[in-house]
């Protein structure tokens, strides 16, 4: 069975305001975004200006401007990272920054520097050397 | 009573993903390049492919369905399938199954497959190589008549 795509999460993205949700598709991304299936690999540098998932392996760097980025929970990351908001739920190696909020789930493994407006940790996020500085928003794993 | 099973009409090759299809990336995972994304290396995938960006470097991409779409720019030699071109390619483009050109195609480089279908205002500067020449009814005329000219 695939694994399902990590859903963007527009009411968390957009701090309440849903007006920009209408738009949205069954996997949560925008028209239009970017998907990197499960079997794609790729190495080299990335830049684009919209929505982005990830589900498979990424070699190099990937600069975004303030879209969303999504980093499936079977996808291995090896970057540096520029983007708005983002979601991570695999494998990151790299430093990540973003301009908004960055989620990190509890499937997710990181290692680099993550600087971001908003954090929001998920407890059981394994983060190896990870430099934080950002406001950390509530751990959305003890909400339940 | 009996119903006959509604599967039998399935085609034995799947039709390239066409541009605006990525509702149904669910179901037939259909990986997507968009309009403004750019990257430069090398992309490897195992699943169809829609490719509305930029890509240059080279492009591996066995066995499955391949789309360049009408904003697509695509500087790399290609492997694939199907092969469908809608942007601009400046490449070498393999095609296992067969290689569509649109009429907003724009190809620079060498074809080869044993299906080509190229529609009427497509520009392509290169050379067409289907392979191993079809065995039809044409060759057994031609060996007569070479016959006769002995």
């Amino acid at each position: 069975m695939r694994p399902e795509r990590t859903r963007l999460e527009p009411d968390i993205y957009n701090d309440g305001d849903s007006s920009t949700s209408g738009g949205s598709d069954s996997h949560g991304a925008r028209p239009g975004a970017s998907i990197f299936g499960a079997t794609m690999v790729l190495k080299g540098d990335l830049s684009l200006a919209e929505d982005l998932i990830i589900e498979g392996s990424f070699d190099g760097s990937i600069t975004q401007g303030d879209q969303r980025l999504s980093i499936g929970v079977h996808a291995r990351v090896k970057a540096n990272i520029r983007t708005g908001s983002a979601i991570i739920a695999g494998d990151v190696d790299g430093d990540v920054r973003g301009s908004r909020t960055v989620i990190v789930k509890k499937t997710a493994r990181l290692h680099g520097a993550l600087t971001a407006e908003r954090l929001c940790l998920e407890t059981g996020a394994n983060l190896e050397d990870v430099v934080l500085s950002g406001n950390i928003a509530r751990t959305r794993g003890a909400e339940g | 009573m009996f119903r006959k099973p509604q599967d039998e009409e399935a085609p034995q090759v799947s039709k390239p993903p066409t541009v605006g299809e990525q509702s149904a990336v669910r179901t037939r995972s259909v990986s997507v390049i968009g309009p403004t994304l750019v990257f430069k290396g090398e992309l490897s995938a195992d699943e169809d492919l829609v490719i509305q960006g930029t890509i240059e470097g080279t492009i591996a991409h066995h066995k499955k369905n391949l789309t360049v779409g009408k904003e697509g720019r695509v500087k790399a030699d290609i492997n694939a399938a199907a092969v469908v071109i809608e942007g601009q390619v400046d490449g070498d483009i393999h095609g296992d199954d067969y290689v569509e050109l649109a009429k907003s195609a724009v190809v620079n480089g060498n074809i080869f497959s044993p299906r080509i279908k190229m529609a009427d205002g497509a520009q392509f500067n290169g050379s067409i190589n289907m392979g191993k020449p079809a065995k039809l009814s044409v060759a057994e005329d031609a060996s007569r008549a070479h016959k006769i000219g002995a």
